[in-house]
């Protein structure tokens, strides 16, 4: 049509490399988990959804969102579906308020993310049925941390989605 | 300017009517999916085969790190033993360069010896004569041909020749402390009574500062002289010994101009040649 449709990348690519990113963070995910052998996991693969959710809400489909989350309960050891459930759940009301979410401050999109990290990992608490005041602790700390990622996500995430789509 | 307006408009539109692809007409049966895997994962526990397949495929992956640490052993190794084959190949190297240095000095030995060995056979026509040896450590060609020797004793005197392995080579020009300069025969400083072996004509032999020639002097036109002839020492005069080879004429020339004849004399020895010089009185 113009220049600037011109310089986007094919669709089919930036569908891949939606599905790339999820992996990559699932993997990490996964990585994070066996290395501090936590209860609970510091949920990058959900902050990525979140993020291409927000940010592409058009080319996140659910096949990935399945994928991620299918591979995350092969190797963290849940029932298959699990994290499918909690993904598809994140995926529905992030693309149902990603005008709002988009509009907000970088520090009032971490507390979103800090509250749906929150119950995210409440909804795992409720599975794994582990109530104890260690398991609260870690709730807390990875809640925290999840907020403080949460810009460096962004970033990285949103860099890349750049330079894919534009080129610069 | 309006291609940016354009752009940025472009840019707005496609994020304010952005739709999202989670339809509730496709996110209600996505759910409905996945509560039926969870409902099967639950009856016929799928996830422990589907685990279980994973180790089996993944199984190469785990061995990785033990494959990896095999590797940087054979790396190691074979660096290490690399190493040591490159310092021995150092070492043999500057072992061949000592035996090469070794074979040089002995073949420096052995000609060394040959020389003397000719020297000593020379001396024994000397009889009764004391000998002295001296080690030449310099050599000059210009201005004047002169070789330096090195000498370790007093008992040297300026009216003493000087010999090496081919014979009578020059004179004492110049006695010093520990060593002495020596002219050779065909400097032209230098007269030698010689003899001509064929008709046993007395003659004397003239440096011409050229190498290895010498010229007769006076040799008046009735002679008997040919290219080819030996000269010899003579002895007379007592500054040179008797019977010793000089050389042979290589050039007779007539002149119309001249009562006398041009002979020239070629010389049979190296002055520069060898490493000792034996001294004697003549």
């Amino acid at each position: 049509m113009n220049n600037f449709e011109d310089k986007k990348s094919s669709i089919f690519n930036f569908y891949f490399f939606v599905g790339f990113s999820l992996i990559v963070s699932s993997f990490f995910e996964v990585l994070l988990n066996d290395y501090f052998l936590s209860r609970l996991t510091l949920p990058l693969t959900l902050m990525t959804l979140v993020y291409w959710n927000i940010a592409t809400p058009r080319n996140i489909g659910f096949f990935w969102t399945m994928l991620s989350g299918f591979i995350l309960d092969i190797f963290l050891g849940y029932f298959l579906g699990v994290h499918v459930f909690i993904f598809l759940l994140a995926s529905y009301f992030s693309q149902r308020y990603f005008h709002r979410f988009r509009a907000l401050f970088r520090l009032q999109q971490s507390l979103i993310v800090a509250i749906i990290v929150l119950i995210y990992q409440i909804y795992f608490i409720l599975i794994s049925k582990i109530f104890s005041l260690s398991i609260y602790f870690e709730l807390l700390i990875l809640t925290i941390i999840s907020s403080l990622f949460w810009p460096i996500i962004y970033g990285i995430l949103r860099y890349l989605r750049i330079k894919l789509t534009y080129g610069k | 300017m309006f291609g940016g307006e354009h752009k940025q408009t472009d840019i707005a539109q496609s994020a304010i009517f952005t739709t999202g692809s989670m339809r509730a007409s496709r996110f209600f049966p996505a759910i409905l999916f996945t509560f039926l895997v969870m409902y099967g994962d639950y009856t016929f526990d799928l996830s422990s085969k589907i685990r279980i397949g994973f180790s089996y495929i993944f199984s190469p992956l785990a061995q990785i790190e033990y494959l990896a640490k095999d590797g940087l052993k054979s790396f190691n190794s074979y660096f290490s033993s690399h190493k040591k084959l490159s310092e021995e190949i150092v070492t043999l190297k500057n072992q061949i360069r000592n035996l090469e240095n070794q074979n040089l000095s002995l073949q420096n030995t052995k000609s060394s010896l040959n020389e003397l060995e000719e020297l000593l056979g020379l001396s024994k026509s000397f009889q009764d004569r004391e000998i002295f040896l001296g080690k030449i450590t310099d050599l000059k060609k210009f201005p004047k041909e002169f070789i330096s020797v090195e000498i370790r004793t007093n008992n040297i005197t300026k009216d003493m020749i000087a010999f090496n392995s081919f014979g009578l080579i020059g004179v004492i020009d110049e006695l010093l402390t520990n060593s002495v300069k020596i002219i050779p025969l065909h400097d032209k400083a230098i007269k030698v009574p010689a003899r001509n072996s064929r008709t046993l004509e007395n003659i004397i032999i003239v440096g011409t500062g050229e190498q290895r020639t010498f010229k007769i002097e006076e040799f008046k036109k009735n002679g008997d002289i040919k290219e080819g002839d030996e000269i010899i020492s003579s002895g007379l005069g007592d500054r040179f010994p008797e019977g010793f080879l000089l050389g042979r004429v290589s050039k007779v020339k007539e002149s119309d101009q001249s009562n006398f004849l041009l002979v020239e004399v070629k010389n049979t020895f190296d002055f520069s040649f060898g490493s000792i010089v034996l001294f004697t009185k003549p």
